[in-house]
């Protein structure tokens, strides 16, 4: 991506953006805390992802060691189940890991049930993702309240693992998957309006979206208590839409040039993660997910050397000694990326600081295993940490293990959000203090 | 006479003996079944009884307009070519077709792709006002052109007449951009943001008077819209609306003719071979992998297979003599250069329709795409080719694997065939019982490989391709997709699957009980026709499903 060029803009015909933080402390004093939560899929192979040695002084695994270079970043977790996932409606590993990965809740079965290999075929999520939780409840006035990135984030025929994220049940958050589509969502067409064009272009949409919303409220009043939901999830979209789009705040910031058209699950990761630094540095939005694929991910690597979907390979037994050479390698791969993530978010200074350090990045697996489709000891790399909220720099074992609702509690807690409990408080034990000691 | 109520039988547990055959088989309970001796015994038919005089329509989520609605929608009524509807996120497919209404929850996303699609066809639907407005506006004046414009393109959005209110409502739109100091031009482009982006347009409200039962019977608009978004994806035309206005659309008699009517229609062309194209997932054979290293040539076959998929369809949809048996067993199909060579005819340099006469291949089970689509990327899949048959053209899918099962296929192992990976698969007796029900149908197609090309051997083993059908009318032994093809084509199981199918994508939405009569009737009209698939629209789209609605819960 090209250096970056100044200029304002405003709505759909450009982005405007307002740096908060700056606006209430009149100069760069206090950065805010940013959530970005990175997934990826079909477990691993814990014994080439787990570190050696101790919480301090451990050493890199044959998966994560192209995070080396990042030690003193990083905070890597072992002995979080996803416990919630062995709980509750739900026949299919998948659709459990996914459904329960963020939201820590159970899930709940579409009028049709379980469909081919025991999937919920229009079921869903049984509450809000920790990250909508959080944003929803920020108030942080940025732009976007979040922002989802995809790549290749979609498989159409699975629901449950497809979806990451959700306002609500049976409200999924769709990400978007193409790169271009979401630089225009964050920073326009690139042509920008002359102010008196900007207020007629607000004016306009201001008058169409008040007639749209009375038109929401008179279809409310004709249908039952489903179709209302159906109606209330739009129209509230509609007014996060309306807030945008008639904004003329005009604040500057850096906005970096059309990324040139990327075709392939390489290269449009590669053009998102750049679009995550600028979306974070603009400060367009505090909270942020990146969806490699989905879960069962049947993505294919074939500049690794081999074509087997990611998902049939997960499958091998432990001792299939060819695949889990495969598996690794996949890991491994992902694992750049990841540092490549926290190289563009590093690159940024804030302060005293780099952006990364005043981000919280988490990368999650919907599984702690392919093969078993165990949901315990699923494999968790902190990074950033909110300048010293989360000491890092260790390797962090739970002997006896600790509920998912614990971890992403800790996360609300850390973005500054008052909450007690997160997902089925069954299952929720309070935040880990083991992360701030 | 066979009758089939495959779709309301609650599916627990594959059960019988892998031996003994199915009797529990899940969907063939209550069918009569082949007397020992070949002859078939005479049953009573319950549902002859029951559907005599019963109406009842079972409830469906309001639906939002699909993708390829909007963008039929917005070309129709803005007289341009754009396809907004590429940039909005995927639709999900929770029962197989695009336009399912159960998962069809819009976010902030969707929105703001709504946002700037109308955006972008107002400003460019305005950049040529007279054309758009059709109004002398030096001598109307603005307000006037306005109002007409409102009279004439809101209704035509909202698929029904317009109500004082809302005309009132959109002119007092336009007026207040224009106190606002907004330019006639920008008055416009209000009204058409404000409807574009309304959810009278957005979504299908159903009205009409209330009947028995706590159902509505539906007003000719809502007909009218109906069956131009079931049969065309589409707004209704002109005629449509006019036998909405006159009341024809109120009968039953009616309603048929103008579907017949609308059958002979291009966009009805599009949309039966989409049904087909989603229903066997030809159409997504264009966005899957294949194993690079085996099959290199794969990323230029896969755009010839959907191309060839959609040209079969069509060809004995429409000009063949449309009848299911026809799209099973047919002996033709369409090759470019890159098929001739996959499936080793002879050289063509344009999309030529060939006989398949000697060839083993043939009808839409060994197009292949749907041999593709259902496999792995290294190698074919008994299990996915079985399933696919069982689920799509019997609809009597097996049920789900037991909670926690190890879904794991059997590797690739050099030197065994699949065949052979698969006996060892169904000699576990806790796969057996429902791995039966899809291995031995998927391993007749093993002559077909993870593309859809031919083979004769697979590991170095020669292929025999037999198979068996367990639970259905065409039960038995058979040799091969062919043999295969001809069972189904000739099976009642399968044209009622059929009309449940043809069901669910024209509603929209997964049957229940009291949709039952509906799919009954419509699939006695579609046997009397011998299976025409023209005429089980007909009957479908004519039926008490369509012209009716539940009140909401």
């Amino acid at each position: 991506m090209k250096p970056l060029s100044r200029r304002t803009l405003l709505g759909a015909a450009g982005a405007s953006i307002a740096l908060p933080w700056l606006e209430a402390h009149g100069q760069a004093t206090g950065f805010p805390r940013r959530l970005l939560i990175v997934f990826t899929a079909n477990g691993v192979r814990a014994e080439h992802w787990r570190p050696g040695g101790g919480v301090t002084d451990f050493t890199f695994s044959r998966i994560l060691r192209p995070l080396e270079s990042r030690r003193s970043k990083l905070l890597i977790l072992e002995g979080i189940d996803c416990e919630s996932a062995n709980h509750g409606p739900g026949n299919n590993g998948h659709d459990l890991s996914m459904g329960h990965l963020l939201t820590a809740t159970s899930l709940v079965p579409g009028p049709r049930g379980a469909g081919d290999f025991g999937h919920l075929v229009d079921g869903s999520a049984g509450g809000p993702s920790v990250d909508q939780f959080i944003a929803s409840r920020l108030n942080a006035g940025t732009r976007f309240q979040s922002l989802e990135f995809g790549v290749r984030a979609q498989n159409i025929f699975m629901p449950l693992p497809s979806r990451l994220v959700y306002r609500a049940p049976f409200q999924p958050v769709q990400p978007e998957n193409n790169p271009r589509n979401m630089f225009t969502r964050l920073f326009g067409s690139g042509v920008n309006p002359d102010p008196n064009g900007a207020r007629a272009l607000s004016k306009k949409r201001q008058v169409a979206f008040d007639l749209v919303k009375d038109d929401f409220r008179a279809m409310r009043a004709k249908v039952g208590v489903e179709d209302q939901r159906r109606l209330d999830a739009h129209a509230q979209a509609l007014v996060e839409v309306e807030r945008r789009a008639t904004s003329l705040s005009t604040f500057s910031c850096q906005v970096p040039a059309m990324p040139a058209a990327a075709n392939g699950y390489r290269e449009e990761g590669a053009v998102q993660m750049e679009l995550i630094k600028h979306a974070f540095a603009c400060d367009l939005t505090r909270v942020a997910t990146l969806q490699w694929s989905t879960a069962q991910s049947g993505a294919t690597f074939p500049w690794l050397g081999f074509s087997e979907y990611h998902h049939e390979l997960s499958h091998a037994g432990d001792s299939d000694a060819v695949a889990t050479e495969k598996l690794n390698k996949i890991d491994e791969w992902y694992a750049q990326q990841f540092n490549t993530l926290l190289g563009h978010l590093d690159s940024v200074v804030e302060g005293d600081g780099t952006l990364l350090d005043n981000t919280c990045v988490v990368w999650v697996n919907e599984l702690g295993r392919g093969n078993n489709h165990t949901h315990m000891d699923i494999p968790i790399v902190m990074a950033g940490g909110w300048k010293g909220h989360f000491r890092m720099g260790r390797y962090l074992r739970f002997p006896n293990t600790r509920p998912h609702n614990d971890f992403l509690l800790s996360l609300i807690e850390g973005m500054g959000v008052t909450a007690t409990t997160f997902g089925d408080p069954r299952w929720c034990t309070g935040p880990l203090a083991a992360l701030r000691a | 006479m066979r009758w089939a109520p495959l779709l309301l039988l609650a599916v627990t547990a594959c059960e019988g003996s892998v031996l003994g055959g199915l009797d529990g088989l899940p969907g063939v309970g209550g069918v009569d079944p082949i007397a020992p001796g070949g002859g078939p015994t005479q049953p009573v038919d319950p549902l002859a009884l029951r559907c005599r005089d019963e109406l009842s329509v079972a409830w469906g989520p309001l639906r939002r307009v699909t993708h390829e609605e909007y963008d039929s929608a917005v070309q129709r009524l803005l007289d341009t070519t754009a396809t907004p509807s590429t940039t909005f996120p995927a639709q999900a497919r929770a029962h197989g077709f695009t336009n399912g209404s159960a998962l069809q929850t819009v976010g902030e996303l969707q929105v703001e792709r709504y946002a700037d699609a109308a955006e972008a066809l107002a400003t460019a639907a305005t950049n040529d006002l007279p054309r758009l407005l059709a109004c002398d506006v030096a001598a109307q004046g603005e307000a006037t052109c306005a109002h007409r414009f409102i009279d004439r393109f809101a209704p035509r959005a909202f698929r029904r007449p317009l109500e004082d209110t809302e005309r009132t409502a959109l002119r007092e739109a336009y007026a207040r951009a224009r106190r606002e100091q907004l330019s006639f031009r920008d008055g416009i482009e209000v009204v058409l943001l404000a409807v574009l982006q309304s959810p009278k347009f957005l979504y299908h409200l159903e009205e009409g008077a209330p009947a028995s039962d706590g159902l509505v019977k539906l007003n000719g608009a809502t007909v009218a819209a109906r069956l131009a978004t079931a049969l065309w994806q589409s707004l209704p035309d002109d005629a449509l609306t006019a036998a909405a206005l006159s009341g024809e659309l109120d009968t039953k008699e009616g309603v048929e003719a103008q579907v017949r009517r609308m059958l002979a229609d291009p966009r009805a062309k599009t949309v039966l071979v989409r049904l087909f194209l989603e229903l066997t997932r030809a159409d997504e054979v264009d966005r899957i992998d294949k194993d690079a290293r085996l099959f290199p040539t794969w990323s230029a076959q896969r755009t010839s297979l959907k191309g060839e998929a959609a040209r079969f369809l069509e060809s004995v949809l429409f000009d063949g003599d449309g009848k299911l048996s026809t799209l099973l067993t047919a002996q033709h199909t369409f090759v470019d250069a890159e098929l001739a060579r996959l499936y080793q005819l002879p050289a063509v340099t344009v999309w030529t329709r060939v006989s398949l006469g000697a060839s083993p291949r043939g009808g839409l089970l060994t197009l292949g795409s749907v041999m593709a689509v259902n496999a792995k990327a290294n190698q074919s899949s008994p299990v996915l080719r079985g399933l696919f048959v069982r689920e799509h053209l019997l609809c009597t899918p097996p049920p789900p694997p037991p909670q926690n099962a190890n879904i794991v296929a059997p590797d690739v192992v050099p030197g065994v065939s699949t065949r052979e990976r698969f006996r060892q698969h169904i000699a576990d007796p806790s796969c057996a019982g429902c791995h039966q029900m899809m291995d031995p149908i998927g391993l007749g197609f093993e002559n077909f490989d993870a593309v859809g090309g031919w083979r004769t051997t697979d590991e170095g083993f020669a292929v025999t391709p037999d198979g068996y059908l367990y639970g259905s009318d065409v039960e038995g032994a058979f040799l091969g997709a062919e043999d295969l093809a001809s069972r189904l084509a000739r099976s009642a199981h399968v044209t009622d699957c059929m009309g449940t199918q043809a069901f669910r994508f024209f509603a929209a939405r997964h049957e229940a009980d009291a949709d039952t009569c509906s799919i009954y009737r419509a699939n006695q009209a579609a046997r009397l026709a011998k299976g025409d698939v023209k005429e089980l629209v007909v009957a479908l789209l004519s039926s008490d499903a369509f012209r009716y609605r539940k009140v909401a819960p």
